[in-house]
């Protein structure tokens, strides 16, 4: 679809593109339609990011250990949501990111999401899900070198990432709802504190209890198979 | 006429966004209300699920945001009281009940779209657009259940050999994780095979192509010109006409326009239940034949 | 035609100390079907690697490998992913889409093949196979033997002159394992495909094959015709692995053409010895103590609308035991196991362990000192880095084994071959002290060597006093090891009996050795017993 040949602005875009073009585009369409129909436009700009990251790496060869390493990883984060108790979407997608890079977690993120609506059915958050699970993959892949060394960074980026999602699926709630509105958004944001803070915990949990398990595990591919 | 199960993912899929989309991009009663009419007319047409969960859940979702709005706006010219300081008024209520109406169809049109658009069917989409990410989505179609079995297997394991210490929550939530790692563990070791087989049977040689057995029948090409004429003429109904306003006073649209729009959209979400029904009915008049 | 010629082919893995290949060569007619067989560790994986070039392991290799005249390393990407097929051990994981005609269309996908080609390929390949009826259902709904299958047609789906595989029946069950190898006759037979077979168990594929290939230690022993390759396997630990009429020919140095089906080993047998003396002494072996386990008109099913798996099964198991329990797939022998390690509960009947109703074993107290199962799958009990940290899990910092690993403590469970992942998984499930152990196929895929071991290590649990319970459709190994066996059929016990009168008195379901003495000699249900009787007899003149 685009063929960019530098690596270096191919890397740039992929990363500028759900920080900037796409924001840009929100505002922009939200002008155009006087700020009635932002839940059409962040739709339309989320699939859009979507399609674009996956035509980027439609192009690009990689490897087929690769691929079913983060197939394994998409699929044991859905695999957790049966336990219960247990919801390490997150906190999986954030340590596919961490130990296979930025792209692998975006994948990860963005399958899980996509696969577990098959079970908990699809609905138009589908991809904004993706999107925000997704884009959780490529932080941690970006801060890949502190979050492997320090807890401390880990907590930090387990309670970020758990209010990013928890905020970015609240405003998805009030679009949907109707136009926007801060103060419907904030009202979201109270009724929800409860269902956010249960969130980011176990966000925060999860991510200090099995980094290190399966961080171990992928460690020991990357080294033994070269993944 | 066959029913949308038997359309090619394509054409279902482009009439599902379609009704969507435009449910979503206008906000205006009328059109609120025909997909929400048929949505649910659809859907237990369809038979797209049993049990009454859901309908309770559409039912309280619908009451409480028809009831949350018009506590947040106070737009609107007449007032039929005032609560606090505030002037809770015919357009905000009639405006949350548009809302409401829009997002519960939606939920609708969606748990339809869940039952007809199963994973086969999406991949065989995805494949067009990109054969390496619906190969992926495959592979983790498949991976879902194996290793939820797999998970079952080691928690048996485990527990013969002593795992669990006693019968108590903090007990089975450790063992959970253990059982976690476990499974992944396994999964991890064991893709590398999935792996190998996929490289041996020439993953990486070359450009993928992406193999459905769904194919693109005329009837297909039929539905799918339907729906775009239907949704050409509601959207030039939609952007020409005049529009549906709920501040400060409730306007209706008129004019050939509206008239367009409003015929069109409810042409567009009864096709599916046209075609549904009107399949039942060949069944039916087949089956007395024989 | 030639069509595959290894030229004294060498190789070491990338660290490793001595060659895993050394000076390997030999060349395969297209058509035939070659059998490469060796212990574990003999280099015949290996081997099989190296012939696919997409599976060429990191290392130092030299020699060469040609594949129908041209030099690997010269072939297209194409030709190299089609016209050589590999085939894995694991039916599980070698499968890599969700339908069954989604995976036989893979590799045409990955060669950009168009789609209306890739219909006719797959349609055709299904109605060859027989697996029209699978053809819409999802692979990991389909029964090992169905997925051994599935993967085998969708590498013929590619249409390979070559088909290399890596153990393909040994996590299969008999019958599953006997479809899927007259397969590769047919493939050879009707489409002259050249089929290679790594295995380290000879029974299942030695009568149909065209010529063995012997491995040790990186060097071929033996390369001809079966009859005449397996003569130089005497002193290797795969002559435990040879049918019962191989075994008797080899052990009992005979002359001339090896027998290999049961009517062959019968007449050697008839026309080389005496029968005068017809059976040997026999030892009551049932057991005389207390109740180990008792089940009592035990019902079970897994859903409330489902069939009963087991329709009042009843069974009693002494102390101090080896008990085995065989049956045909889906007889509910497994089932059996989970209900009496307590995993899942029966709905009526009853089942007792020591004396004790199993609901009254509360807070996991079945799971401390008392029981203890190994699955079917080992790999289920693995959760650590490495076999100490696993044994150190259950056993505390210092444990006692009965028999010696410690060569492996410092691997990675998922490193080690398929023996020793059962050593170590069986090692661990020991440590918690059962005194009734139960055993799932603990045989499956096991090379000769690692089966003798198990055995040793089973008779010595029994003379500690520990209680044996075996499910197995290894009857080889039920007639070695056990005291007394059961027949499960339908989810019942059908017969009960001291073992040598189990075999004996089977008429199916009996040991290849059993079948081929019948009538001739009475009770000679293992090779050993037959070597006995032919030695006490004496030869005929």
């Amino acid at each position: 679809m685009i063929a960019i040949k530098n690596e270096k602005a191919r890397t740039f875009l992929r990363v500028a593109l759900p920080f900037f073009v796409i924001p840009a585009v929100v505002v922009a369409g939200a002008v155009a339609f006087g700020g009635t129909r932002y839940v059409w436009v962040t739709l339309a700009v989320s699939i859009l990011a979507l399609l674009l990251f996956i035509s980027g790496f439609e192009k690009k060869k990689t490897g087929s250990r690769r691929i079913v390493v983060t197939c394994v990883m998409a699929a044991l984060a859905i695999v957790g949501r049966f336990i219960p108790l247990f919801k390490p979407i997150a906190a999986l997608t954030a340590i596919c990111g961490i130990y296979l890079g930025g792209e692998a977690g975006f994948l990860c993120g963005a399958l899980s999401a996509l696969v577990s609506n098959f079970y908990y059915g699809h609905g138009p958050w589908t991809p904004f899900q993706m999107l925000a699970w997704g884009l959780i993959g490529v932080f941690a892949g970006l801060l890949s070198r502190p979050l492997k060394n320090s807890r401390a960074a880990l907590c930090v980026f387990g309670v970020v990432t758990g209010l990013f999602f928890s905020l970015v699926m609240d405003v998805w709630t009030v679009m949907w709802a109707g136009a926007f509105d801060f103060s419907q958004y904030l009202a979201a944001i109270k009724t929800a504190i409860p269902h956010t803070v249960m969130y980011v915990v176990s966000n925060v949990v999860y991510l200090l209890l099995l980094r290190r398990p399966i961080g171990e595990k992928l460690d020991r591919l990357k080294i033994k198979y070269g993944v | 006429m066959r029913s949308l199960d038997g359309h090619s993912p394509l054409s279902a899929f482009i009439y599902f966004m379609s009704v969507i989309g435009l449910c979503m991009f206008c906000r205006d009663l009328i059109i609120s209300s025909i997909s929400l009419l048929f949505s649910v007319l659809y859907y237990f047409v369809y038979g797209a699920g049993r049990g009454v969960g859901f309908h309770i859940f559409a039912a309280v979702f619908f009451a409480l945001m028809v009831a949350i709005n018009p506590f947040f706006y106070h737009g609107g010219s007449t007032v039929l009281f005032v609560l606090g300081d505030n002037p809770v008024t015919l357009e905000a209520v009639i405006y949350g009940v548009s809302a409401s109406e829009m997002a519960v169809s939606v939920l609708y049109w969606f748990r339809a779209f869940t039952r007809i658009m199963t994973e086969d069917k999406l991949l065989s989409l995805a494949g067009r657009f990109s054969p390496k990410f619906s190969l992926m989505l495959s592979m983790v179609v498949r991976f879902v259940p194996l290793f939820a079995r797999r998970s079952k297997k080691v928690n048996d394991a485990q527990r013969v050999l002593g795992a669990y210490k006693e019968d108590n929550v903090v007990d089975a939530v450790r063992c959970g994780a253990r059982v976690f790692s476990g499974t992944a563990g396994w999964a991890l070791e064991n893709g590398i095979t999935t792996a190998d087989s996929m490289a041996a049977r020439g993953y990486g040689t070359g450009r993928r192509t992406s193999f459905s057995l769904y194919r693109s029948r005329a009837h297909d090409f039929v539905l799918i010109a339907l729906t775009l004429v239907l949704l050409a003429g509601a959207v030039v109904g939609a952007a020409a006409g005049e529009k549906f306003s709920f501040y400060p006073e409730i306007v209706v649209p008129g004019g050939a326009f509206a008239i367009l729009l409003y015929t069109f959209y409810t042409a567009l979400c009864a096709t599916s239940t046209i075609l549904e029904i009107s399949e039942r009915a060949r069944w039916k008049y087949l089956k007395s034949k024989i | 035609m030639e069509i595959l010629k290894v030229e004294d082919l060498s190789f070491s893995y990338a660290g490793a100390g001595s060659p895993s290949l050394d000076g390997v060569s030999f060349s395969a007619r297209a058509g035939e079907i070659i059998a490469v067989c060796g212990a574990s560790g003999s280099g015949k994986s290996t081997l099989l690697r190296m012939i696919k070039r997409e599976l060429i392991p990191e290392g130092e290799r030299s020699g060469d490998v040609f594949i129908c005249g041209a030099r690997q390393s010269d072939l297209t990407p194409r030709d190299a992913a089609a016209d050589v097929g590999f085939v894995f051990q694991s039916p599980e994981m070698q499968i890599v889409c969700d339908k069954v005609w989604h995976e036989l269309a893979f590799g045409l996908e990955n060669l950009g093949t168009e789609q209306s080609v890739i219909r006719r390929r797959v349609a055709e390949t299904a109605s060859y196979f027989g697996i029209g009826g699978i053809f819409d259902k999802r692979t990991d709904e389909l029964s090992g033997g169905q997925k051994q299958l599935v993967a085998l047609a969708s590498v013929c789906v590619m249409s390979p002159k070559i088909i290399l595989l890596d153990e393909p029946t040994s996590r299969l069950d008999p019958i599953a394992s006997l479809e899927f190898v007259s397969m590769l006759r047919r493939l050879s037979r009707e489409l002259g495909m050249t089929v290679i077979i790594a295995e380290h168990t000879l029974g299942g594929i030695i009568d149909m094959c065209d010529r063995l290939i012997a491995l040790d230690g990186g060097k071929i022993i033996a390369d001809g015709s079966p009859r005449d390759s397996i003569k130089s396997l005497a002193k290797t630990p795969l002559i435990y692995t040879l049918p019962a009429p191989a075994r008797v020919f080899i052990s009992t140095h005979g002359e001339g053409e090896c027998p290999l089906g049961v009517s062959e080993g019968r007449a050697y047998i008839e026309n080389n010895f005496k029968n005068e003396i017809r059976s040997l002494p026999r030892s009551n072996k049932s057991g005389t103590g207390g109740a180990a386990l008792e089940m009592k008109d035990v019902f079970f099913r897994y859903d409330r609308r489902g069939d009963d798996v087991l329709r009042g099964m009843s069974l009693r198991v002494s102390d101090g035991e080896i008990f085995s329990i065989l049956g045909a797939n889906g007889s509910g022998k497994s089932t059996a196991l989970s209900v009496i390690s307590g995993i899942r509960r029966a709905y009526s009947g009853r089942v007792r362990i020591f004396g004790k109703d199993i609901s009254e074993y509360k807070n996991q107290t079945l799971y401390r000192g008392c029981l203890s199962m190994l699955p079917q799958d080992v790999q289920t009990v693995f959760l650590k880095n490495t076999v100490y940290e696993e044994l150190c899990d259950v056993g505390g910092k210092d444990f006692e084994l009965p028999f010696d690993i410690s060569h492996l403590y410092k691997k990675h469970p998922y490193d080690l071959s398929g023996g020793e992942q059962q050593l170590a998984a069986l090692a661990k499930v020991l440590l918690t002290k059962p005194r009734l152990l139960l055993l799932d196929e603990p045989t499956k895929g096991l090379d000769g060597a690692t089966k003798r071991l198990l055995k040793t290590i089973i008779s010595s649990l029994k003379d500690g006093g520990t209680t044996t319970v075996i499910v197995t459709h290894d009857t080889d190994f039920a007639a070695d090891i056990s005291d007394r066996c059961a027949l499960v059929f339908s989810g019942e016990v059908i017969c009960c009996d001291d073992v040598d009168k189990f075999f004996f008195e089977s008429e199916f379901y009996t040991t290849e050795t059993s079948r081929m003495t019948r009538g001739y000699y009475d009770g000679a249900v293992r090779v050993d017993d037959v070597l006995r009787l032919a030695e006490i007899n004496g030869r005929r003149k």
